[in-house]
C-alpha cells in the first residue's frame, strides 16, 4: 500500500510542472510584460523598468547573459534617429547616424543601476585612424573597428556618471545600436525567478489593486466557499433523488418529462438565469437582496440559480449512471426472484451507482474553490470568482496565474487523494 | 478466442453503417426538427455573412449599426420596420440577432477548427503508437485537464488580447482534451483488430494506417463531439463577450445580453427576450442532435439498449 | 540442433521467444513475462504446407504474427528466403520482404475494414506496391475470380458478405501482393461447418495455382492432416512434436499429440479409449519447471519435473519427451 502511495504521489509531479510550464508559457513567453497595458502611457520608463523588475519581466526568458533595458531602446537609424535625435552633435541622415570626433552621452531613459555590467552594440564604420571608446571605461576599446560595416561591441561598467561615446581621429556612422545588460548568471531567467516564487509561495502582487495576490486570495476564498458549497450540496441531494425518479419510471412519462426538462434547462444559457433571476426575484419581486455580500440572506438568490443552471446536466448524468446499473445481470437477477422496484433500485442500483457518483462528486471539489465567475461578479460576492473577472478585465497576470495555478494544484491533490481512497477500498485497483 | 461466434453488435446487412445511421436518425423526428432548426439557424449566419461583407465592400455602415435616436426603443411590432424592435440607440434588433448568429457560427466552426485536429491528431498518435509518445501526450492533456475551464479559456483570451482571435484561441486551445480522449481510447482498440493487422502484413505505413483505415471507423466521435462542443463554445463565447474579452464594437449575443440588462432595469424587455429565445433554441437543437446522433452511431449504445 | 537448412527453405525460425512484458505501475516496471513463443524453431519449404496445432493460448497466434512482423522476437532468428528478418533491411528490401508473406486471419468480420469497399480493399496492396496490372477494376476483378467471387461485389462494403465470402476476401487481399507464403490463422474455424471445406479447397487450389507455402494454424486435427504435409504441435509455447502429418497423426510419440488425437472423433469409432488430460493450460507467465507438459501427463516421471527434455529425432519425426531420448531409437 505505501509503494502505491509513494508512485501515486511521484506521479503527480509531472503535472504540477506541465501547470507551472503552461502558465509559464503563457504568461511570460506568449503574453510578456503588461507594463504597457496596466501603466499606461504617460509613464516614464523607469516606472516600467521598476514594474518589470519586481516581477522578473527584465530578464531573459529561459537563460541567457544579456539581458534588454528599457533605458535604451534598441535603435535601428535605418528608420530615424530614435532616441538620438536629442544627443547634440549627432547628425542622422539617410539612415545613418553620424558622430564627428567629441564625446557623446548615451541618451538614457533613465540612469543605469550603478555597478552592474552593461554591453553597448553597434552596427557602424569609421573613416581610419578613428578610434572610438566608452566611458566610464572597463571595457577596453574595442579594436576590429574598420572602414566596413560591421557589429562591435563595447563593454562598460555603470557608475554614478552616465556613459559617454567618445570618438577620436575621425568620424563614427552608425546603423545601429543596441544596450544590454548583464544578468547575475547564466540561468537568471523569468522561469527561474518564477520557479523561485512558487517555491517562496509568493504569487506575486496585485498590479490592479496594489496588493500581495496571497492576501487577496486568503480573503477571497470564504465568500466563493460560502457561495459554491451550498450550490454544490443541494444540487448533488436533488439531482439523486431526481434521477432516481428518472430510473424508476423508466421511459415512461415522468421520465422522459424529467429528462426533456433537463436538455431544456440546460440550453438556457448561464447568463439568462443570473439576469431574469436578478431582475424578477431581486428588484421586481424583492424577494431577495439584488446585490451585495451582507448576510446568508444574500447568498440565497445565486445558490438558487447555480442549483437551477446546473441541474439539467446532472441529472442527465446521474440518470445515466442507474440505468447502467439497471441492465447489471444482478438487478435483472434481483427482479427475476421477486424483489419490488423500489427494492431494487434502492438496496442494489443506488447502493452500487455510488462508485461512479462518488467519481464525479469527487472530481468537482476542485472547482468549488474557483467559485462561479459569474455569479460572483453579479451579485458581488468579494470571492475568488469576482477576483478573477476583475483580474482579467484589468490584465492583472499575478492574480490570474494564481488562481489558475491554485486550482490546477487542488485538482492534482483531490484526484490523488481520490485514488489513494479507491486503493484502500478496492485493493484491483492498485494493480491496474 | 477459439470459434468467435459472429458478433451480434453489427447492423443487420445490406444497408452500409451510414446509411444505418441516417436512417436511425429519420426515425426520430425530433432530430429531424432540431436539423431543420440548425439549418434555419445556418442560413441566418450565412446571411449576416453576407450582409457584413456587403457593407464592408461598400464602406457603408450596415444597418445594424446605424444608430437613430428617434426611433429608439420601439417596442416590437411584426408589421413596422423593426419586427423585433431597437434598442437604446435606434439600431434594428432582429438585424443585430442576426449578426450575433453570424458570430455564434463562427465561434461554434473556428474553435472547432483548432480543437478537434489537436485532439484526433494526438489522440490517434498516442493510441497508434503507444509507449513513450502515449505517455507524453497524456502527460499534455493531464496537464491540461487539470487547469480550471473557464479560467483557462479567459487567461488565454486576456493573452492574446480582446476580440474574436482571443474567443477562438481561448476555446479551441482548450477544449480539445475530452476529444483527444475518447479519440486515443478508440484508437487503442482498433489498432489490434485484424483489419489492423492485414493493413501492416501489407506494407502500409503508420500514418496511412491511422488515418485511412482506423480514422473512418471512428468517426462517429469526432461527429458526436462536434455537435456536443458547438453549443458549449456558443456559450462560452456569449459569456466573454459579456464580460467584455470576447467581441469588440460587433454586435453578439453576448454585447447584446450586456447591454440589454441595464434597460431590462427600464422595462425594456424585448431585446434581452429575442436575444435569450435565440441562444435557447440554437443550443437546444445542438444538444437533441448530438444525443440523436450518439444513438445512431454509437455502437456501443446500440447493444445496451436493445 | 542439428542443420536442417536446405536450399528449398523458404522460412526457418530458430529459438525464437517472443515474450510480452506483464507492464503495472506508473513508472512501467516489468513485473513478469508471458511467454508465448518460448523457444521456437521450425522450417518451412517451398511449395510446403504446415500444420501448427495446439490449444488456445498455446503461442500459435503468436508465432503466426512474429513471422508477419507483427510482434516484435525478444529473441531467435527468423529466415526468410536466406534473409534474417531481425536484421535492419533498406526500406525497398524491408517492403520486398513483407509483401512476400500475407496472412489470413480467423475472423473473417473484424479482419475487413468496414469502412472501405472490396474494391479498396484489394486493390490497397497492389497500389503501395506497384503492381497493378491494367486498371484498379481489373485487377481486383481478376482477383475475385480467383477466390470464386463475382464482379458485382466489387462496390459493396464488407458488411454486406456472409463469413464465407468474407474469407474469400481476405484471401484475395491476401493474394493481391502476390506473396510466396501466407500464414493463415484458422481461417475457417469461425465459419460454418458447411463452408469450412469449399474455403479449405479454395487454399488448395490456389497454393497449387501460385505455388504458395502455408503456415496453417489450427486446433483441428483432422482439418490439419487433410491441408498440411507436415504437422507441428504447439505446447505452452513450445513445439513438442513436428513431422510429417501422417506419421505424427497415426504414430504420434508424444503423449501430449496422444491425447490431442484421442480427442478428434473418429466415425465407426466411438468406443474408442479417450486420453483425457487433467488440469488445465499452465499460465505462460509462469510455465511449469522441467517439461512444460509434466503437470498434466500421464507418463509423467521424476526427470520430467527438472529437466527439459531435449529435442529427438525419431526417422522423420522430431519430439521433446523423456520418454524419447536423443540417440538412436531403443
Amino acid at each position: 500500500m505505501s509503494r502505491y502511495l509513494w508512485r501515486r504521489i511521484l506521479q503527480t509531479i509531472p503535472t504540477v510542472f506541465g501547470v507551472v510550464l503552461i502558465t509559464f508559457v503563457l504568461f511570460n513567453i506568449v503574453g510578456g510584460s503588461p507594463a504597457g497595458l496596466i501603466l499606461g502611457k504617460n509613464v516614464t520608463p523607469k516606472a516600467f523598468e521598476e514594474f518589470d523588475e519586481q516581477r522578473g519581466f527584465n530578464k531573459p526568458l529561459l537563460f541567457g547573459s544579456w539581458t534588454k533595458t528599457r533605458a535604451l531602446e534598441d535603435a535601428d537609424f535605418r528608420n530615424g534617429p530614435g532616441a538620438f535625435r536629442n544627443v547634440r552633435g549627432a547628425v542622422w541622415t539617410n539612415g545613418v547616424l553620424t558622430l564627428p570626433p567629441g564625446r557623446y552621452p548615451l541618451p538614457l531613459a533613465f540612469a543605469l543601476k550603478p555597478s552592474s555590467d552593461w554591453k553597448l552594440t553597434m552596427e557602424g564604420r569609421v573613416a581610419p585612424g578613428t578610434s572610438v571608446s566608452i566611458f566610464p571605461m572597463i571595457g577596453k576599446i574595442s579594436d576590429g573597428f574598420s572602414n566596413d560595416w560591421k557589429k562591435f561591441e563595447l563593454i562598460f561598467q555603470s557608475l554614478e556618471k552616465a556613459p559617454e561615446i567618445e570618438v577620436a581621429g575621425g568620424v563614427l556612422e552608425l546603423k545601429g545600436v543596441q544596450l544590454r545588460r548583464k544578468t547575475a548568471h547564466f540561468f537568471d531567467s523569468q522561469f527561474v525567478f518564477y520557479l523561485r516564487q512558487l517555491v517562496r509561495f509568493d504569487f506575486g502582487i496585485s498590479s490592479s489593486l496594489n496588493q500581495p495576490v496571497a492576501q487577496l486570495l486568503k480573503a477571497g476564498i470564504w465568500p466563493s466557499l460560502a457561495l459554491t458549497v451550498p450550490i454544490f450540496v443541494i444540487e448533488l441531494i436533488l439531482s439523486l433523488v431526481l434521477s432516481l425518479v428518472c430510473a424508476f419510471f423508466r421511459n415512461r412519462f415522468p421520465d422522459r418529462l424529467l429528462v426533456f426538462i433537463s436538455v431544456a434547462l440546460m440550453s438556457i444559457n448561464y447568463l439568462v438565469w443570473i439576469v431574469a433571476g436578478q431582475y424578477w426575484l431581486a428588484f421586481k419581486w424583492g424577494w431577495f437582496p439584488v446585490w451585495g455580500f451582507e448576510s446568508w440572506r444574500y447568498l440565497m438568490l445565486p445558490v438558487l440559480i447555480g442549483v437551477i443552471s446546473g441541474l439539467g446536466v446532472n441529472v442527465r448524468f446521474y440518470r445515466t449512471i442507474m440505468l447502467d446499473e439497471m441492465y447489471r445481470d444482478y438487478v435483472r437477477t434481483a427482479f427475476a426472484k421477486g424483489v419490488s422496484r423500489s427494492g431494487v433500485l434502492f438496496k442494489h442500483v443506488l447502493k452500487n451507482a455510488m462508485i461512479p457518483v462518488v467519481t464525479n462528486v469527487v472530481i468537482a471539489i476542485p472547482f468549488l474553490y474557483t467559485g462561479s465567475l459569474l455569479l460572483e461578479s453579479f451579485f458581488g460576492i468579494p470571492g475568488l470568482g469576482y477576483l478573477g473577472v476583475n483580474a482579467i478585465n484589468s490584465r492583472d497576470v499575478d492574480v490570474v496565474r494564481a488562481i489558475v495555478l491554485i486550482g490546477s494544484m487542488l485538482f492534482v491533490v483531490t484526484n490523488l487523494i481520490t485514488d489513494i481512497l479507491y486503493a484502500r477500498l478496492d485493493p484491483r485497483v492498485r494493480f491496474e | 478466442m477459439k470459434s468467435a461466434p459472429l458478433e451480434p453488435s453489427k447492423p443487420e446487412p445490406g444497408i452500409s453503417l451510414r446509411a444505418d445511421a441516417w436512417r436511425r436518425l429519420r426515425k426520430s423526428r425530433l432530430a429531424l426538427v432540431c436539423l431543420a432548426l440548425v439549418a434555419v439557424y445556418a442560413a441566418m449566419a450565412l446571411y449576416g455573412e453576407g450582409v457584413y461583407y456587403w457593407f464592408q465592400y461598400q464602406d457603408r455602415t450596415p444597418p445594424y449599426q446605424l444608430q437613430n435616436l428617434s426611433v429608439r426603443y420601439q417596442a416590437p411590432n411584426l408589421l413596422s420596420a423593426h419586427p423585433l424592435g431597437t434598442d437604446g440607440l435606434g439600431r434594428d434588433v432582429l438585424q443585430r440577432l442576426v449578426q450575433g448568429t453570424r458570430i455564434a457560427f463562427r465561434v461554434g466552426l473556428a474553435t472547432s477548427m483548432i480543437a478537434i485536429p489537436i485532439g484526433v491528431l494526438l489522440g490517434c498518435l498516442a493510441g497508434y503508437f503507444g509507449g513513450k509518445t502515449d505517455d507524453v501526450i497524456v502527460w499534455i492533456y493531464s496537464t491540461f485537464a487539470s487547469i480550471p475551464g473557464l479560467l483557462f479559456i479567459l487567461a488565454i483570451a486576456m493573452v492574446v488580447g480582446r476580440g474574436l482571435m482571443g474567443v477562438y484561441l481561448g476555446i479551441g486551445l482548450t477544449t480539445w482534451v475530452g476529444l483527444c480522449r475518447l479519440v486515443r481510447a478508440e484508437v487503442m482498440k482498433h489498432r489490434t483488430r485484424p483489419y489492423v493487422l492485414a493493413a501492416r502484413a501489407l506494407g502500409m505505413g503508420p500514418f496511412r494506417i491511422i488515418f485511412n483505415h482506423i480514422l473512418p471507423n471512428i468517426f462517429h466521435v469526432v461527429i458526436v463531439t462536434f455537435t456536443l462542443r458547438f453549443p458549449a463554445s456558443i456559450g462560452t463565447e456569449v459569456f466573454m463577450s459579456f464580460l467584455g474579452i470576447g467581441v469588440q464594437g460587433e454586435p453578439s449575443w453576448g454585447t447584446m445580453i450586456s447591454s440589454a440588462r441595464l434597460r431590462l432595469w427600464q422595462g425594456i424587455w424585448w431585446e434581452m427576450t429575442f436575444v435569450t429565445l435565440a441562444i435557447f433554441g440554437i443550443v437546444l437543437a445542438f444538444n437533441l442532435l448530438g444525443d440523436a446522433l450518439r444513438d445512431a452511431l454509437d455502437p456501443r449504445l446500440r447493444t445496451s439498449e436493445s | 540442433m542439428e542443420s536442417i537448412v536446405q536450399s528449398n527453405t523458404l522460412l526457418e525460425i530458430e529459438g525464437l521467444r517472443v515474450w510480452f512484458p506483464i507492464v503495472r505501475g506508473v513508472f512501467s516496471r516489468v513485473r513478469g513475462h508471458i511467454k508465448a513463443v518460448d523457444g521456437v524453431s521450425l522450417f518451412i519449404r517451398r511449395g510446403e504446407t504446415v500444420g501448427l496445432v495446439g490449444e488456445s493460448g498455446c503461442g500459435k497466434t503468436t508465432l503466426g504474427r512474429a513471422i508477419m512482423g507483427l510482434e516484435q522476437a525478444r529473441e531467435g532468428r527468423i529466415v526468410f528466403d536466406g534473409k534474417d528478418l531481425s536484421h535492419r533491411h533498406s526500406t525497398a528490401e524491408a517492403r520486398l520482404l513483407a509483401r512476400r508473406r500475407q496472412m489470413i486471419f480467423q475472423d473473417p468480420y473484424s479482419s475487413l475494414n468496414p469502412r472501405m469497399t472490396v474494391l479498396d480493399i484489394l486493390t490497397e496492396g497492389m497500389e503501395e506496391h506497384g503492381l497493378m496490372e491494367g486498371s484498379k477494376e481489373e485487377s481486383a476483378l481478376r482477383l475475385l475470380s480467383d477466390v470464386g467471387l463475382d464482379r458485382a461485389m466489387l462496390h459493396r462494403y464488407p458488411f454486406e458478405f456472409s463469413g464465407g465470402q468474407r474469407q474469400r476476401i481476405s484471401i484475395a487481399r491476401a493474394l493481391s501482393v502476390r506473396p510466396e507464403f501466407i500464414v493463415c490463422d484458422e481461417p475457417i474455424s469461425a465459419l460454418d461447418v458447411s463452408i469450412q471445406a469449399q474455403i479449405i479447397n479454395l487454399m488448395m487450389e490456389l497454393r497449387q495455382k501460385y505455388s504458395l507455402s502455408y503456415l496453417f494454424i489450427s486446433h483441428d486435427l483432422s482439418v490439419v492432416r487433410h491441408v498440411a504435409d507436415r504437422v507441428a504441435v504447439m505446447y505452452l509455447g513450445r513445439i513438442v512434436e513436428e513431422g510429417p502429418s501422417d506419421e505424427v497423426i497415426e504414430n504420434p510419440l508424444h503423449p501430449y499429440t496422444q491425447a490431442l488425437i484421442s480427442a478428434v472423433p473418429v466415425p465407426g469409432e466411438e468406443g474408442r479409449k479417450r486420453i483425457v488430460l487433467k488440469g488445465d493450460l499452465p499460465s505462460p507467465s509462469n510455465p511449469p519447471k522441467g517439461c512444460p507438459f509434466h503437470p498434466r501427463c500421464p507418463y509423467a516421471m521424476k526427470v520430467c519435473k527438472e529437466v527439459d527434455p531435449p529435442p529427438a529425432q525419431r526417422g522423420a519425426h522430431r519430439v521433446n519427451c523423456h520418454l524419447h531420448p536423443p540417440g538412436p531409437a531403443s
